[in-house]
């Protein structure tokens, strides 16, 4: 089971800060938090995905294991 | 990670493109012609706010020798979006930026283009194209913006990341986040010392010394080329396919040596106007911007306004912090105020915090990034209030900074734990220097401040081709700004076991490179680095194929080592071949050797940065001048240590400019009153001492060698570390930069 944090401004979105998803894969756990969140999609279109610490810009296809935790934060890359 | 050693990372060869570069003989944007080649040049708004009525090109097409005029309505609007760094683009104003379509945002604004056969008669044509406006009122600062009944530059514009409950309705705000931790109330009513203040910086621009150049021809087939000076060809290439509805194969970005970027040569200005502008006359059409219209109508970094505090405990545990950061975004969504809200309190444990951060719209040019995005700002203000703390309580500021400093396994304040981290060691290593212990004369201040970036990652391609003679050649699509075609080469060398001056490295363009992102985000030694060594190492697995071939073996039975293909597994008593031996016989083996590789790697791992500056300040006349400086950073690995060395000094350099000289000045209409290096005063080497440099490796874990990235961390310390000195050197805080003398002067007169 995957642990997402949410920040507090997601969490105004999904009235909670955080849950554990079951999923194999990040587009699985966002496939999921859509359903269970309506609008929440479109608040975590474009965002990067912090993996147990790495953020990827591009993380639909990463694994999660049963301990992942997981962030969603803005994508960033600098100048 | 274990110690590797190394044959030729760390060494510090001459690179292969200076030559050319220090005799003149290099090829930027500007250099590039063809024959037949048109002029363009762009009508621009002279109101920093106005409703476009109309345009009227016809005295300007009718003259001799003008071949094209295009306005607005050449470039259809889009919807597009491109991903691209900092998320989605959206190239709806990207395309508005290049030529506006109803209303002029700031002063500078193109509104209309001009080709002709020299570039003298294409702005006297320009300057015959009448458009009438209807002048609006220029809002001008943050303080303008969010006031009550101000101008609205979009009436369409909807704040993004809002709480949901919060108000809708026309307004200039374009975002708004927020992170928090913890309890913030208790933080505070915990703390024994509460320190809060306003701190406010201007704008300022990259100072590229090479304007924004290009060439562009688009051929009656509907193939196009262009010629230009850019940190990311992919970029323009995609851009330029977005906003013209181009097929991205029909374009072909060729890139020139880049005379400096530093984040602000990623967004097209010229490049589809030029498309454009030859589509219609049937002629390649070149831009070249001045000077002026750099300062005027590209992109300087946000001006901000910060509220800040702190709260501490007695023994220098910081318990609380708030933050709201107000950051100018220009005339369209975008400023790095999001990334400032992660770097803000990036450093250090902090129990509880709230910190805000707003994205706000103002009649001045679209902001563009510029070397760590949003974080030298929110530096100048958490580093100030430290040092303020740490004097207050008594406390070294070393020694305050490290008892609050994260490491390995703390969390960051946009949430997510640390990996391996460098800061403390960074820390410890301005203890240990003999900077940080020396005597300081009469009127001089020493100030210390740190700074955090979080280093990108993303795609990069790389191929690495194995000659006859064994020698090879390494391609990527980064324009190389910092030294990396050498760096690259050093990699290819480590992995094949060669000279590096036996490797070329060569920049391609975008029919011939491997997609790659930017140069910039401080990843091209990171992530096109990953790809190299990669690609590399294919070459290598293909040799040691060879060898089995050459030897009549499977190739289990071949290891690799020193650079030598070497026989194992009861192989026999080969000889040893070299990459030299291999490559001699790569004709009766299977043809040419050809490496390749793709990545899409995640951010590396952040990296942190302590500055020290020494300053002395002349109070009669507010002038001051910097002594002495040293910057220690944690570069992860130094591939070639003087290139690190020289992104260090250079960040550090421009961020002593920020904080001194630096800075937009408008009038009250919106216009720039100092668009020249005359009036905007940039750092010069007369104005600088040398900068000492220490690094500190912590090896990134991503990364094969460990590299960690380098190039924008050096920006963030200097704007609280000279203010500190300042604070040291006059016993006045000041809260707004740049610290010119005027202002300087101000704050001793208010002291008296």
């Amino acid at each position: 089971m995957a642990k997402v944090h949410f920040s507090s401004a997601l969490s105004q979105h999904t009235g909670v800060q955080e849950i554990t998803i079951d999923a194999p894969r990040v587009r699985d756990l966002l496939d999921a938090l859509a359903r269970r969140f309506p609008g929440l999609e479109t608040q975590l279109a474009g965002m990067a995905v912090a993996i147990d610490g790495q953020i990827y810009n591009d993380a639909d296809y990463q694994t999660l294991q049963a301990d992942t935790e997981l962030y969603f934060v803005p994508r960033l890359a600098g100048g | 990670m274990s110690e590797r050693s190394y044959t030729q990372v760390g060494t510090r060869p001459v690179r292969h493109d200076g030559l050319d570069k220090v005799t003149g003989r290099a090829n930027y944007g500007a250099d590039f012609s063809l024959p037949g080649m048109l002029h363009g040049a762009l009508v621009r708004s002279p109101y920093a706010h106005a409703r476009i009525l109309s345009i009227d090109t016809s005295a300007a097409a009718s003259m001799p020798g003008v071949k094209a005029v295009v306005t607005g309505k050449d470039i259809a609007e889009t919807s597009a979006k491109l991903m691209m760094g900092e998320g989605a683009i959206d190239l709806h104003d990207v395309g508005d930026n290049l030529l506006a379509h109803g209303k002029v945002l700031y002063h500078g604004h193109p509104v209309a283009a001009v080709a002709a056969t020299s570039l003298d008669l294409a702005r006297e044509a320009a300057s015959r194209i009448k458009v009438e406006y209807e002048r609006l009122a220029p809002v001008e600062s943050v303080d303008q913006a969010i006031a009550p009944g101000a101008p609205i530059l979009d009436d369409k514009l909807v704040t993004a990341g809002q709480p949901s409950s919060a108000p809708k309705g026309p307004t200039n705000i374009a975002g708004r986040m927020e992170l928090r931790r913890g309890d913030l109330d208790r933080g505070f009513a915990d703390a024994d010392l509460i320190v809060e203040r306003e701190f406010r910086t201007a704008a300022t621009h990259q100072g590229y010394i090479e304007p924004h150049a290009c060439v562009a021809r688009h051929g009656q087939d509907g193939q196009v080329v262009v010629w230009c000076s850019t940190q990311g060809p992919f970029a323009v290439r995609d851009a330029c396919a977005g906003i013209l509805g181009i097929d991205a194969s029909r374009i072909k970005v060729i890139p020139s040596e880049i005379g400096g970027g530093f984040g602000g040569k990623i967004s097209v200005y010229l490049e589809p106007v030029a498309i454009v502008l030859s589509r219609k006359s049937g002629r390649p059409v070149k831009m070249v911007m001045t000077r002026e219209e750099v300062f005027r109508a590209t992109g300087p970094t946000s001006a901000t306004k910060i509220l800040m505090k702190l709260g501490a405990k007695r023994d220098g545990t910081l318990v609380a912090a708030s933050a709201s950061l107000w950051y100018e975004a220009g005339a369209y969504r975008g400023s790095p105020s999001g990334a400032g809200a992660m770097c803000c309190f990036a450093c250090y444990n902090i129990p509880n915090f709230f910190i805000e951060a707003y994205d706000v719209l103002v009649n001045k040019p679209k902001v563009a990034a510029y070397r760590a995005p949003g974080s030298p700002m929110v530096s100048f203000a958490v580093e100030s209030l430290l040092d303020e703390i740490s004097r207050t309580l008594g406390f070294d500021p070393i020694e305050i900074r490290l008892k609050n400093a994260v490491k390995e396994g703390d969390r960051a304040p946009y949430g997510p734990a640390y990996g391996p981290i460098g800061f403390r060691q960074v820390l410890e290593a301005a203890q240990a220097h003999p900077h940080w212990h020396a005597e300081l004369g009469p009127n001089e201040g020493r100030g210390l401040a740190c700074g955090f970036w979080f280093n990108a990652g993303m795609n990069s391609s790389a191929t690495v081709m194995l000659n006859s003679d064994g020698s090879a050649g390494v391609i990527t699509g980064n324009p190389d700004i910092g030294g990396t075609r050498v760096a690259q080469a050093l990699m290819v060398a480590e992995e094949l076991g060669i000279p590096v001056e036996r490797v070329r490295p060569t920049v391609a363009d975008t029919d011939v490179a491997g997609y790659t992102d930017v140069t910039g985000g401080s990843r091209v030694c990171y992530a096109t680095g990953a790809a190299v060594i990669e690609a590399a190492r294919d070459v290598r697995e293909q040799l040691r194929a060879r060898a089995a071939k050459i030897w009549n073996v499977p190739v289990e039975k071949v290891g690799w080592k020193d650079g030598q293909a070497v026989p194992q597994d009861g192989a026999g008593d080969q000889k040893p071949l070299s990459v030299v031996d291999i490559a001699a016989k790569l004709s009766h083996t299977g043809g040419p050797v050809i490496g390749r590789a793709s990545v899409n790697l995640p951010m590396a791992g952040p990296a942190f940065g302590l500055h020290i500056c020494d300053l002395q300040v002349d109070k009669e006349t507010g002038q001051s001048k910097v002594l002495r400086y040293t910057a220690i950073q944690d570069v992860g690995k130094a591939v070639h240590p003087s290139f690190v060395e020289g992104q260090m000094q250079g960040g550090a350099a421009q961020g002593i400019g920020w904080a001194l000289n630096e800075e937009y000045i408008f009038n009250r209409d919106g216009v720039m009153e100092n668009p020249g290096f005359l009036d905007y005063r940039m750092p010069v080497a007369s104005d600088l001492p040398m900068i000492d440099t220490v690094l500190v490796e912590v090896p990134n874990p991503l990364h094969p060698y460990g590299v960690r990235g380098v190039g924008e961390v050096p920006i963030v310390p200097p704007l609280a570390a000279v203010a500190n000195a300042m604070r040291d050197a006059t016993g006045i805080r000041y809260t707004e930069l740049p610290l010119s003398p005027p202002r300087v002067l101000e704050g001793l007169a208010q002291s008296d």
